[in-house]
């Protein structure tokens, strides 16, 4: 009767890989989308409409700026880091471009850029990075932590990712986010929107009749 | 010749196999000596190539060209040199969902025969680290290319306004 002792064997092995293969799933479940899951800083926006909210950050000049300080004028925020080369240079090159066509009427709104790259965008190398764009964008870093409380409440992606030789680069949110004059979530621009559509939503933001 | 040869006389290689396997060594002989004479450097054409002034401070930029090979084989930039950053690779850019992703491409960036590749914004571009200096616009900044087949390739890139979108005319 030794095959049928073999049998028994290679049943229970069974019975014991698949019990094994059970455990694994359920612990990966319970770690990576359960209740086990970190606390995540990386949400994608559940409600966009809860977008907003307090934040204490640093500007560009070295002085502390606060959700407050954006209050009463509506804004357009864009996340970025200076060590970006395509798209946050070109969308801060646009955000200047709109400020330009708006005229006078720009000086209604303000205009954040906020770093997802603290370790690298001190507040030096915000103020030489920004010296190519119009003068009215105000750049904010913080610490980590600021960072980090400010993205759970505006709701932003930011992921540092190493490269192979060395150094890192960052995933980030890139579209322009319109808030309105309460600091609360109105709309956002994306990234390469036509002109066509962009002024037109920032002139609704300020509360002015389109052009022409 | 009395002595027999080993290969041909051996008894479980049959003539098809003997046929195959003495193709396989000239193509394989060709393949180190002949071919990346044979078609020469001229089957790969670099074309418009551009980048965009860097805001003070900034440690890279990314740079934009067109590679069409005329060829009829394959080939592929195997890396690229230039004393302006210290370390240029091609990386790609995805936008999904409103996030902004870039990698480093896994493989060589391949030239099919006949075909060309578009480095372009919003996709992919030559990812330059550690610039040693700002690019200041009309300025030209030179790079090689360097390519498995066509070998060294000189590049001028002008540099053109930030912000800027389209290859300069």
């Amino acid at each position: 009767m030794i095959w049928l002792r073999r049998i028994r064997y290679v049943l229970w092995s069974a019975v014991g890989i698949a019990g094994f293969v059970a455990i694994a799933v359920m612990l990966g479940w319970w770690t990576v989308d359960g209740p086990g899951a970190r606390a995540t800083r990386n949400a994608a926006p559940a409600s966009i409409a809860e977008i907003g909210g307090s934040f204490t950050m640093t500007d560009h000049r070295g002085r502390t700026v606060t959700d407050r300080d954006i209050r009463g004028k509506p804004t357009m925020m864009f996340f970025g880091f200076t060590s970006c080369p395509d798209v946050c240079p070109t969308t801060l090159s646009d955000m200047a471009g709109w400020l330009e066509e708006l005229g006078p009427a720009a000086d209604g709104l303000n205009v954040v850029f906020v770093s997802v790259d603290p370790a690298r965008d001190t507040v030096e190398q915000m103020a030489a990075y920004l010296s190519l764009f119009d003068p009215r964008i105000l750049g904010l870093t913080g610490t980590p932590a600021q960072l980090e409380a400010m993205a759970r409440n505006y709701r932003f992606y930011y992921r540092r990712v190493p490269l192979d030789g060395g150094g890192y680069t960052m995933d980030h949110t890139a579209m322009v986010y319109l808030l309105n004059q309460d600091g609360r979530f109105a709309s956002t621009i994306d990234y390469h929107e036509d002109r066509q559509t962009a002024l037109p939503k920032l002139r609704r933001l300020l509360g002015i009749a389109p052009a022409g | 010749m009395t002595m027999p040869n080993p290969i041909v006389e051996w008894p479980s290689i049959n003539s098809r196999s003997r046929r195959l396997f003495v193709t396989l060594l000239v193509g394989f002989g060709m393949s180190l000596v002949g071919f990346p004479a044979a078609e020469g450097a001229d089957h790969l054409v670099v074309e418009g190539a551009w980048t965009r002034a860097t805001p003070p401070g900034a440690k890279t930029a990314a740079g934009y060209l067109v590679l069409r090979n005329t060829g009829n084989s394959d080939d592929r930039l195997v890396r690229i040199e230039s004393p302006v950053a210290e370390t240029i690779e091609v990386h790609s850019m995805t936008m999904d969902g409103g996030i902004m992703r870039m990698r480093r491409l896994d493989a060589l960036l391949t030239i099919p025969a006949g075909g060309e590749v578009r480095l372009d914004p919003g996709g992919l571009h030559l990812m330059m680290m550690g610039l040693k200096a700002p690019f200041r616009q009309g300025e030209r900044i030179g790079l090689d290319l360097v390519f498995e087949r066509a070998g060294r390739i000189a590049v001028e890139m002008p540099v053109v306004r930030v912000g800027t979108m389209e290859p300069p005319r």
